[in-house]
C-alpha cells in the first residue's frame, strides 16, 4: 500500500525549467517567476496532455518559451522599461582563479547573446533536444534553428576568443575583459 | 575515398559538432574538415565551447527548487485530516472493453474477486463512450476530485499517471459498488487517438490480498488485484500486450 504521492512528473522538471528560463530572462526573479507561470500552466493543462514522457521536456520547454514571448511583448509596449537584453552587463570580474574566471567569462559572453541564441545553445547542445524539437519549442523552421546555431557559436567564439580564431593556446586567458 | 562528398555546408558542421550526422555523412565532413584548415578550426572551438557549455550550465541543476513552486504539487489538504491520513491508496484502470465482452464469462478464479472487472468493465463500457459527459469532475479540478473521492471511499486515494504511456487524466467520478454500502471510483485517461482508459477502484473487498492477475479475450482486457480490502482494476481494448505496460504502470505506482 502507498502512502505517499510518487512526485510528479513535471516536478522533475523543475530544474532545468528554472535553467532555461534564466538563460531566456538573465535575472534569477524574473526567471522563477516564468517557471512558477509555465508550470501553473502545465498542471492545469495536463490533464489534457497528450505525450509521452519524452515528449514532456519539450512540451514544458515551449509552454515557458511562449510565456517568456508574452511577457516580453509587454514589456516592450512599456517605453519606461530597458529590456533586460539592453541591460545584462555582466558583472565585473574582480579577478581569482582562472578557473572561475573562465566561468565568468563564458557568463560575460552568454550575456552578450542574444536570448535566442542562449536559448538555442542550451536547448541544442546542453538539453539534447532535437533540431526539430528546438524548432518547436522556438517557433520557428529548422533552418533557422541551424542558422541561428551557427550564428551563436560563432559569436561565442569570438567573444570568448577576442579576435576571431587566435587560437592562441592557454595565453587566450589574457583576454578578458573584451568590450563588444 | 572514392569519389568526391557533396559539398559541405553550414547545417552539415553545425550538425556534426552535435553528433547528429549519420555516419556516412560524418565521414565526408571529416574528410573535408582535413582539407579545410578554417573550417577545421571553426568546428575544435564549436567542439570545445559546447563543451564548456554542459559545465557551465550544469552547475544550475544542482540549485534547490524554491518551496513555492514545489507547493504547486503538494497535496492540499482539502478536508478534515484523519481520513486523508489513514492512507490507504485506491486505484484500478480499466482499458475500454469492446462493446461485446461484458458478459462474457472471463472472470477471476476468486468469486470475491470474480465481480470486480466485471463492475470495472461495466463502467468503463457506460461512461467512456460518453461524449458529453465521461467524468463528474474533471482533471482541472484534480485536487477537489481526490479529496472527494478519497472521502467517499474511505481512503487516501492517489491518481498514477499515465503519461508514460501517452494517456492524460480527463477526470473521474463517485459509483456505487456492488456489495453493502461501499463506493467505487473511476478514473478516466485518454490518449491523442481518444482512446480511453479507466482505473476502478472499489472498497470492501471481503476476500484476501490477490496478485496482480489478467482477464479478457481479444482485444478487451484488464488486470486487477485487491490489496488492503481494496479492488483496483486495469481494463482496455488495447490487447493484453499493449496493456501490460499501462498496467505494470499502475500497480507500481500504487504498490511500490
Amino acid at each position: 500500500m502507498l502512502f505517499r504521492r510518487p512526485p510528479h512528473p513535471i516536478e522533475a522538471e523543475i530544474p532545468r525549467l528554472r535553467r532555461f528560463a534564466l538563460a531566456l530572462a538573465r535575472d534569477r526573479e524574473t526567471a522563477d517567476d516564468l517557471v512558477q507561470d509555465c508550470v501553473t500552466r502545465a498542471l492545469a493543462a495536463w490533464a489534457t496532455r497528450h505525450g509521452d514522457d519524452a515528449a514532456l521536456r519539450p512540451w514544458l520547454f515551449t509552454i515557458l518559451h511562449n510565456r517568456w514571448r508574452t511577457r516580453q511583448q509587454r514589456e516592450w509596449a512599456r517605453p519606461d522599461r530597458v529590456s533586460l537584453e539592453d541591460a545584462g552587463e555582466g558583472p565585473e570580474i574582480s579577478g581569482g582563479q582562472w578557473e572561475a574566471l573562465e566561468l565568468r567569462d563564458l557568463d560575460t559572453a552568454l550575456a552578450k547573446l542574444s536570448e535566442e541564441q542562449r536559448a538555442v545553445l542550451l536547448l541544442v547542445g546542453v538539453e539534447g533536444l532535437s533540431y526539430e524539437e528546438t524548432a518547436r519549442v522556438q517557433g520557428v523552421p529548422i533552418g533557422t534553428v541551424m542558422s541561428r546555431l551557427a550564428r551563436a557559436r560563432d559569436r561565442l567564439r569570438s567573444l570568448m576568443d577576442g579576435e576571431p580564431p587566435q587560437t592562441s593556446e592557454s595565453g587566450g586567458r589574457t583576454h578578458l575583459r573584451r568590450v563588444k | 575515398m572514392t569519389g568526391k562528398p557533396a559539398a559541405i555546408t553550414e547545417p552539415d558542421l553545425v550538425a556534426y559538432v552535435d553528433d547528429r550526422l549519420p555516419s556516412e555523412r560524418r565521414a565526408d565532413v571529416e574528410a573535408h574538415l582535413a582539407l579545410n584548415a578554417e573550417d577545421a578550426a571553426r568546428v575544435a572551438a564549436w567542439q570545445q565551447q559546447a563543451d564548456d557549455l554542459r559545465v557551465h550550465f550544469d552547475r544550475d541543476l544542482n540549485e534547490p527548487v524554491p518551496a513555492e513552486m514545489a507547493a504547486l504539487f503538494a497535496q492540499r489538504p482539502s478536508m478534515p485530516g484523519p481520513l486523508l491520513r489513514m492512507a490507504a491508496v485506491l486505484a484500478l484502470v480499466l482499458l475500454g472493453a469492446g462493446a461485446g465482452w461484458y458478459g462474457r464469462g472471463v472472470f477471476a478464479p476468486v468469486e470475491i474477486v470474480a465481480a470486480l472487472p466485471q463492475e470495472a468493465t461495466r463502467a468503463h463500457l457506460v461512461y467512456s463512450r460518453e461524449v458529453l459527459h465521461p467524468v463528474e469532475v474533471t482533471a482541472k479540478e484534480e485536487q477537489h476530485l481526490v479529496a472527494w473521492l478519497s472521502k467517499r471511499l474511505g481512503t487516501a486515494l492517489k491518481v498514477p499517471s499515465l503519461s508514460g504511456q501517452g494517456f492524460g487524466l480527463v477526470g473521474g467520478r463517485l459509483l456505487p459498488a456492488s456489495s453493502g454500502n461501499h463506493a467505487a471510483a473511476q478514473f478516466m485517461y485518454e490518449n491523442r487517438q481518444g482512446q480511453r482508459l479507466t482505473l476502478y477502484v472499489r472498497s470492501g473487498e471481503g476476500g484476501g490480498d490477490t496478485s496482480f492477475r489478467f482477464t479478457g479475450e481479444g482485444n478487451a482486457v484488464a488486470f486487477y488485484w485487491v490489496e488492503d480490502g481494496f479492488g483496483y482494476a486495469l481494463t482496455g481494448e488495447t490487447g493484453r500486450e499493449a496493456l501490460l505496460p499501462a498496467a505494470r504502470a499502475v500497480y507500481e505506482q500504487l504498490t511500490r
